[in-house]
């Protein structure tokens, strides 16, 4: 019994050793992995909303590096690498809508979605943070799921390289080309699932935004806050975010095309875009706010 | 509690430390292993605890009662098969038959406003249930004397390694391993631990990584081309495998680092020379629980033809129903009781050897074509398993037979990544070429033969960082809801 015990401890001393090893491995070339394309500038960073809203083919200068069920942590260690690699990056498009206070809290998003590739962006404030402030669900999100440690790193790779308008399931982030067609369905489906409509946003969300937002002001980058557009149906509160915005976040710009009124055809769901959708929205991004300079004006 | 999960990485070590560290002596142990079983169980909803705990409490007293009063025995034992049959089809069958009854009666111009009930499916339930049944019938052929350690019963229906997905133990296997001392073995539980690796392997990378393929392919048949649908019916077909199998592999691992022997439960299915081999080689326990308690008093292959297709027929429609309420998993057991009744009208139902092609690497080019005809029968009968009704499933098999299927693939037109795909079929491909080069072994892990420990520890932190890189979501194991 003895002997099993000892060697299960010096075997998991080996795997850590090796894991250690792998890691550095993967990390030492990441000045690689997350450099922009050329003349990139813009970045967009948020959830499902805004990986499936922002074509980036047809956006200038600018990358759609959201990823589905993002979490603001990562959305925060993903801007701090972006712009310790990309220096020229001056303007972070954060999706900022109704879903952000599912995140985090909620145990369902996280498994599947750390990737330790960002890991060593946190200080030991924000690891205190991390720590106090998320839920049991979080806390297992990170340190129990091993297995997907790593497995996000060499799809990233390739990813951030090329704008390619096919996701993959594996990746950092990226345009998702959606080619569902389901808002009839979704809204019956929907119409059976009680959801609770005053839940407000979760505090460890809020800390990691609030973060960035230091970051990005201590950088010299701006912030501009985006809402894509949903369905009118669709149920999610449309009022919190906003009230929460007036009360906190009045001074960084928020384009709110929520209501935006868009042809059923361009929807894949009650609140995803697809991508004829994508297209509709980036191609007025394009022709009404970035050639317009709207980036600078009130909505 | 999920084999993949946080809680279970704790739970696991703390209960083998404290099942050998603390709690020593059978008594002592049997008590903990029944402890943890209910809080490994109870994890999941703990309303249910009361339900084990009843089908144990009848099954030990039956036992008894069967020993005591012999010449009724055939009444208690029929009576604790009611009780017990009758928990299951309430929990798992009551709105199935209610609804088709319903279906029924309304052919017929009647209107019956039925009202469905509200019942959730307790995990596992099918699987202690035959578990206990088996017991009471052992005892009553007196294949095994009834136990008055209820404790030791109690450990062996609860066994928490085995309790929701099996193998569905026999009494004569596991229960005498709760009555005597256990002690820890070495070599045992470096094998376990092998074998609990190698499940993992088949559930992260192989189940896990199909199950998020086939469940874009199969939600989304209609817009597949009869290529992409060739492939979703074969990573299901997969998934399935990785899911089951593994499962039983951790099981059965983890069962041995609590010095427990239970029975193999999958021997290289998808090699198999043609269907029925292929249910000798599939979930065994439960195959081999068929043919002990229905098949055989039934009549088995005596009598003629006719009665031997019959209780052929019987046998694969209860099997197909013990997987779920619907129509569905009954028409896959009929598919393959009708293909092991045409094998048997045609005498080509052979008994095989258990080990494929002892001699050679590579098997005879005949055996090679009846493997694959097999695999594809078995791909073309996990359709109707995965459909949501049949008239997917036709409607399924129906846009395979279609001059697509030479095409290219459309997983574009879903969104499914190429690199997923392809590791996907890599891994699947490792796995049966593991699988062959090892058939000879326990399981696709067992590497004792290999000499040198480096070698050994550098194949296992090789499998650790597959897991590490391509893990598929954490999906629940399949075979739960059964």
């Amino acid at each position: 019994m003895k002997k099993f015990l000892l060697k299960s401890i010096i075997f998991c001393f080996v795997v850590v050793i090796c894991f250690g090893a792998f890691w550095c491995i993967l990390c030492s070339n990441r000045n690689e992995t997350m450099r922009l394309p050329e003349n990139c500038n813009i970045v967009f960073l948020g959830n499902s909303h805004v990986e499936c809203a922002i074509n980036d083919t047809i956006l200038k200068n600018s990358f759609n590096f959201g990823r589905s069920a993002e979490q603001m942590e990562f959305i925060y260690c993903k801007v701090k690498l972006l712009k310790k690699y990309n220096p020229a990056l001056d303007t972070i498009v954060i999706g900022y809508d109704n879903v952000l206070c599912y995140q985090s809290a909620d145990s369902a998003f996280n498994p599947v979605l750390y990737s330790p590739y960002f890991f060593d962006t946190h200080n030991l404030s924000t690891i205190t943070n991390l720590l106090t402030k998320s839920s049991f669900g979080y806390i297992e999100g990170h340190i129990t799921h091993p297995f997907n440690w790593f497995k996000l790193y060499q799809f990233g790779e390739s990813k951030i390289k090329s704008k390619t308008n096919i996701t993959d399931m594996s990746n950092l982030g990226g345009y998702m080309y959606l080619t569902r067609d389901k808002l009839e369905e979704d809204i019956k489906r929907r119409a059976t699932i009680k959801m609770d409509k005053n839940r407000s946003f979760d505090e460890l969300s809020i800390y990691f935004l609030n973060e960035t937002l230091n970051f990005c002001q201590d950088n010299d980058m701006t912030v501009i806050f985006l809402c894509p557009p949903q369905h009118k149906k669709c149920f999610l509160d449309s009022t919190y975010y906003r009230v929460y915005y007036t009360k906190n976040y009045s001074n960084i710009k928020f384009y709110d095309f929520k209501d935006m009124e868009l042809p059923d055809s361009c929807f894949g769901d009650l609140d995803h875009l697809n991508y004829k959708g994508a297209k509709v929205f980036s191609e007025y991004l394009e022709k009404e706010v970035l050639h317009k300079n709207y980036y600078n004006k009130q909505p | 509690m999920l084999f993949n999960s946080f809680e279970f990485l704790i739970f696991l070590p703390i209960v083998f430390l404290l099942y050998w560290f603390v709690f020593k002596g059978i008594k002592v142990q049997n008590i903990f292993i029944v402890a943890v079983s209910y809080i490994f169980y109870g994890w999941w909803d703990c309303r249910f605890l009361i339900l084990i705990f009843i089908t144990t409490l009848l099954s030990y007293l039956s036992g008894i009662l069967i020993e005591k009063y012999r010449g009724k025995a055939r009444w208690i034992c029929g009576a604790n098969i009611a009780i017990n049959i009758g928990i299951l089809c309430y929990y798992k069958y009551v709105n199935f038959f209610a609804d088709n009854l319903e279906a029924l009666i309304n052919q017929f111009g009647y209107q019956l406003d039925w009202v469905t009930l509200d019942v959730i499916l307790p995990v596992g339930i099918s699987f202690y249930t035959f578990q206990a049944l088996s017991y009471t019938i052992d005892v009553y052929r007196r294949d095994i004397k009834a136990t008055s350690d209820f404790i030791a019963f109690t450990s062996f229906i609860s066994f928490f390694p085995q309790l929701v997905a099996g193998p569905i133990e026999r009494s004569t296997n596991l229960l005498p391993q709760f009555l005597k001392p256990r002690r820890f073995d070495y070599t045992n539980a470096v094998i376990g631990m092998r074998q609990i690796l190698w499940g993992f392997f088949k559930k992260i990378i192989i189940a896990d990584n199909c199950a998020q393929l086939a469940n874009s392919i199969f939600d989304n048949y209609q817009d597949c081309n009869a290529s992409l649908l060739l492939l979703g019916a074969i990573f299901f077909t997969f998934q399935i495998y990785g899911d089951f199998s593994g499962y039983s592999d951790i099981a059965i691992g983890t069962a041995r680092l609590f010095g427990v022997n239970l029975m193999k439960n999958f021997n290289l299915p998808y090699f198999s020379r043609d269907i029925a081999e292929f249910w000798r080689r599939w979930h065994i326990s439960l195959n081999k629980w068929f043919i002990d308690y229905v098949y055989i008093p039934l009549g088995g292959s005596r009598g003629s033809k006719a009665m031997v297709i019959r209780n052929i027929l019987i046998v694969f429609s209860l099997s197909g129903l013990w997987h779920g309420a619907n129509w569905t998993f009954v028409i896959w057991g009929l598919y393959n009781g009708v293909i092991i009744a045409l094998l048997t009208l045609l005498n080509l139902n052979q008994k095989r050897s258990a080990i494929i092609s002892e001699k050679s690497f590579f098997p005879p080019i005949k055996e090679i074509g009846q493997i694959l005809i097999t695999f594809i029968l078995v791909v073309i009968g996990w359709i109707f398993f995965r459909a949501e009704d049949i008239t997917q499933a036709v409607d399924y098999i129906a846009r395979l037979c279609d001059s697509s299927i030479v095409s290219v693939p459309n997983f574009r037109d879903l969104g499914l990544g190429f690199i997923k795909l392809t590791y996907t079929l890599f891994f699947i491909v490792l796995l049966q070429l593991i699988d062959w080069i090892q058939r000879k072994q326990d399981f696709g892990l067992e590497i004792s033969n290999v000499k040198y420990r480096p070698i050994r520890w550098s194949i296992y932190i090789i499998f650790l960082l597959i897991f590490s890189i391509f893990a598929g979501g954490q999906e629940a194991f399949i075979y739960f809801q059964f």
